[in-house]
């Protein structure tokens, strides 16, 4: 080998090369940008393969799982694409994007909401972390305020001090309830098995009480061995098989799955 | 006139023996009416179920007046019911009769004796004979024989009418008259409350009918009872029913239980009581209830265990869309508008009729979806009754093809219990005619049918979406956390909060200054005089007695001055002396730092000690 120095000399360049290459192609944005490849060209199967795979290596962002959702939706899988997006619109609240396509998702698949009381409509106007920013800034406003005020340090006039404090209160009581009922939602479920059948008991062969479509969100209420007892927000309840849905907030589904190491394969779906 | 008084006189005389007749023998002692006074006791019946209760009569014969005692008997309880008094006068003869009438109950089955009822009448005592009487336990299958024979056998039946023993049916009792006691998991059965109080009770229901226990539900309940009067065994009960719905949860066989909490007004026994007249009232019922005493007792009444047994839903047959619905059900379809274009949507209304669980019946499905766009539907329902009623159901569907002629039938399927079978009904398809959506000029009507068919738009293939994606990768996390969870937001909050809390000390402080704006001059100055103390000991100590005397000297005014209220610069020997008593040290210091700030003479450093000791004794708090 060494009687040829400048052939050997190729050979380790190649091979270094090679090496970058490969490290390059499997980069978690090389990964990203490869599976959007494949949602362009259509092969969604492949690319939730290879978003599952980042989600297993480095964990989930918005993006991700925006995109990941996406797949999900133009492969038909409406159960799996309104959780992905849920769960996006919770790392990024305010994203109107996320809220838009989720709301022409589940209009595509008949998913319409009930009518909703108004205070309710009116805590859907933000997201509950972005209530609760709000609160919270509204509340060091209101400390800021009173520590200026009392200490007498910083040149506030009483009046502008008051109008300050009112504001800040009349904020926080507008946003704290909203947050609040927001989060009482945080840790909802949603149905991704296709044909969930809602059970009048938690056993293998109990009477159906009626279908629930996939992509709906449901409460849990409560869990006997591998069934949940669930309610939907329409008041619709029974138990339903646990694999039939998916927390939104739990994403070790989606970073502990078995085909997140696999190299390839037919199935992408999570077991 | 004088005829007139003859005839009254007359009148006078022919009442007379009339008067003397009916009253003279009752103001004559018993001893000259009557001879013979007896005194007998007999019951209305010697044996009788626990749950009922018997007539004791004592009659004492020839004597118009007597107060038996009330009968004894070892476990058996006797109620004051009346007496009655009957007199007659036949040949000349008077005789009495008086009938005391007692009711009896027995607290348990057994033998029992009523001991003789003696009666003091003239100083002599008469007495009854004694009494027998069977107390029976009460029969399993039904209210047992009526001795009385006054009974209503007919409201009182079958598992429902076991009376049970124990004190709750000495004032009521509660029975559940379920419609089926086999039925099925989601069945809805009808059943009928019945809540029995005795007459005479003053109740009050604290609650209505509760279901006890987590295996069924309760689906309707009247929220107000119907109310009659019914006689049980020759006992009077005021009947309250309830109607309702039940549905069972799960399969197996489980007792179905209600109870209902309710308040009795129970008079505590007359026996015991003590008459304030010492008899003078005698036995009057009317007095007795004047004077009787109440208490008020919460009683809960449980109806018996009734087994349901609740059967699994046979999985043979079972359609592919049943959903739940059980009961008898029919099925209507109707469709509006039936003259449409491609792409219209046509409201399709089904309406399900009948008797069952309306909130597990479902929409019926379409049995086919080729050519038409569906919509969720949804359902409303109007229940003329708990279980009974109909829903119904309008669905948007939209023909997406031409050639479609009539709209597919519907199949809607449930149970049916009483078959023990499921059923489908499917409706017959429902003609339409479909017009071109496009505006594409009509085809001739000399062209053969078939051409136009093959000319007519096929239903366009929906494009597919572009899928949106964003091209970042962003922040990556390995869990979704709630704000409120994350370690920045929890410190900054805490922050926040601790500021608040701040602030309320601070506020208070700083009022506290403004109401009392000595207190801040008075702080300022002790600072001052300290600072001054401080000037002392280090001019003393670098033996440099002219700064020392200008410190001790400030000190000294300045603490006069908040005083006296002055300017500190204004005060001199001479106002000292005016205004301190002669011995003032400060005068003496005052003085001694005068004459040497004019002589230029060094103070002793003793003397500087001295007057620094004394300067910091006075003047620091």
């Amino acid at each position: 080998m060494m009687k040829y120095p400048i052939i050997t000399a190729i050979y380790y360049l190649l091979f270094a090369l090679a090496t970058i290459c490969h490290a390059t192609e499997n980069t978690p944005e090389a990964l990203f940008e490869s599976a959007n490849q494949d949602v362009v060209q259509g092969n969604y199967a492949e690319a939730i393969h290879k978003y599952h795979q980042i989600a297993g290596k480095v964990g989930v962002s918005a993006p991700l799982l925006f995109n990941l959702a996406g797949s999900y939706a133009a492969s038909g899988q409406t159960g799996k694409a309104v959780l992905n997006y849920e769960r996006a619109l919770r790392l990024d609240p305010g994203s109107e994007e996320i809220k838009a396509t989720l709301e022409q998702v589940r209009e595509d698949a008949g998913l319409y909401r009930d009518s909703t009381p108004t205070y309710e409509r009116y805590a859907n106007l933000l997201e509950a972390d972005q209530w609760l920013m709000i609160s919270a800034a509204a509340l060091i406003l209101l400390s800021l305020t009173m520590l200026a005020s009392a200490s007498g340090k910083v040149a506030l006039l009483a009046s502008q001090s008051k109008w300050i404090t009112a504001c800040s209160l009349f904020i926080l009581l507008l946003s704290l309830p909203p947050a609040l009922l927001c989060y009482t939602s945080w840790n909802s479920y949603v149905v991704t098995g296709q044909d969930a059948t809602l059970q009048l008991s938690p056993f293998a062969h109990a009477a159906p009480t009626g279908t629930i479509s996939q992509g709906r969100l449901v409460k849990k209420i409560d869990q006997h061995e591998h069934y949940l007892l669930v309610e939907d927000f329409a008041g619709q309840h029974g138990w339903l098989e646990q694999d039939k849905l998916e927390k939104i907030t739990d994403i070790s589904r989606l970073t502990n799955s078995k085909e997140n190491t696999m190299a390839g394969g037919q199935g992408f779906e999570p077991r | 006139m004088k005829e007139l008084n003859n005839k009254r006189t007359h009148l006078y005389w022919y009442f007379l023996p009339l008067f003397c007749a009916l009253f003279i023998p009752q103001l004559l002692p018993d001893t000259i009416r009557a001879q013979d006074i007896t005194v007998s006791a007999r019951l209305s019946g010697d044996s009788f179920p626990v749950t009922e209760a018997v007539l004791l009569t004592v009659t004492i014969n020839g004597t118009s007046s007597a107060t038996p005692p009330v009968p004894k008997g070892k476990g058996l309880e006797f109620t004051y019911r009346g007496q009655s008094i009957q007199s007659q006068w036949v040949n000349g003869k008077s005789s009495s009769t008086i009938i005391f009438t007692y009711m009896v109950q027995a607290a348990k089955p057994g033998r029992y004796t009523i001991e003789p009822v003696r009666v003091g009448i003239n100083n002599q005592e008469y007495a009854s004979q004694p009494l027998s009487c069977t107390v029976q336990p009460v029969s399993k299958s039904g209210v047992s024989g009526n001795t009385s024979g006054s009974g209503t056998p007919g409201a009182q039946s079958g598992t429902s009418a076991r009376l049970r023993s124990g004190k709750a049916d000495t004032i009521g009792f509660m029975r559940i008259h379920p419609e089926h006691t086999k039925i099925y998991p989601g069945q809805l059965i009808h059943m009928t409350i019945k809540a029995f109080f005795r007459q005479g009770l003053r109740v009050t229901l604290n609650s209505s009918p509760r279901l006890t226990g987590n295996d069924f539900i309760l689906h309707s309940l009247d929220e107000k009872p119907r109310q009659i009067e019914t006689r049980i065994n020759g006992q009077e009960y005021v009947e309250l029913s309830w109607d309702g719905t039940i549905s069972a949860i799960k399969e197996g066989e489980f007792p179905l239980v209600f109870d209902m909490d309710a308040s009795l007004l129970v008079r505590i026994n007359s026996q015991q009581r003590r008459d304030p007249f010492g008899g003078l009232l005698g036995n009057d019922p009317f007095f007795d209830d004047f004077f009787a005493r109440y208490s008020r007792r919460e009683v809960k009444l449980i109806t018996p265990d009734l087994p349901i047994t609740v059967r699994p839903l046979p999985t043979k047959n079972r359609p592919a869309d049943f959903s739940g619905a059980i009961g008898s059900f029919s099925l209507a379809v109707a469709a509006t508008p039936r003259k449409a274009k491609v792409g219209d949507p046509i409201t399709l209304k089904m309406k399900i009729s009948g008797t069952g669980n309306f909130d597990l019946v479902e929409s019926p499905q379409l049995t086919k979806t080729t050519g038409w766009k569906t919509y969720p539907s949804q359902g409303t329902v109007e229940q003329q009754h708990p279980g009974q009623g109909e829903k119904t159901f309008e669905q948007a569907i939209v023909p997406t093809s031409p050639t479609i002629a009539s709209i597919p039938a519907v199949r809607f399927s449930y149970f049916d219990p009483d078959l023990a079978d499921y059923i489908t009904l499917s409706s017959d398809p429902l003609e339409i005619t479909l017009e071109q959506a496009t505006n594409e000029p009509q085809p001739r009507q000399s062209q053969p049918e078939k051409n136009v068919k093959e000319k007519e738009p096929l239903p366009a293939r929906p494009q597919p979406q572009a899928v949106p994606l964003r091209h970042e990768l962003g922040t990556m996390v390995h869990a979704i956390t709630p704000l409120y969870k994350k370690q920045l937001f929890i410190v900054t909050i805490s922050a926040a909060m601790l500021g608040l809390f701040l602030a309320i000390p601070l506020y208070s402080r700083r009022k506290t200054l403004e109401n009392h704006p000595e207190r801040a001059v008075r702080k300022k100055v002790d600072k001052e005089l300290t600072s001054h103390i401080r000037a002392m000991e280090d001019a003393m100590a670098a033996h440099d007695h002219n700064t020392f005397i200008t410190h001790c000297r400030r000190a000294i005014q300045k603490y006069f001055a908040l005083q006296w209220d002055v300017t500190p610069g204004s005060i001199t020997l001479a106002d000292l002396q005016q205004h301190l008593p002669a011995q003032h040290p400060f005068t003496a210091i005052f003085s001694q730092l005068e004459q040497a700030d004019f002589s230029h003479e060094p103070l002793p450093r003793q003397t500087m000690q001295s007057m620094l000791e004394t300067t910091r004794k006075e003047l620091l708090p």
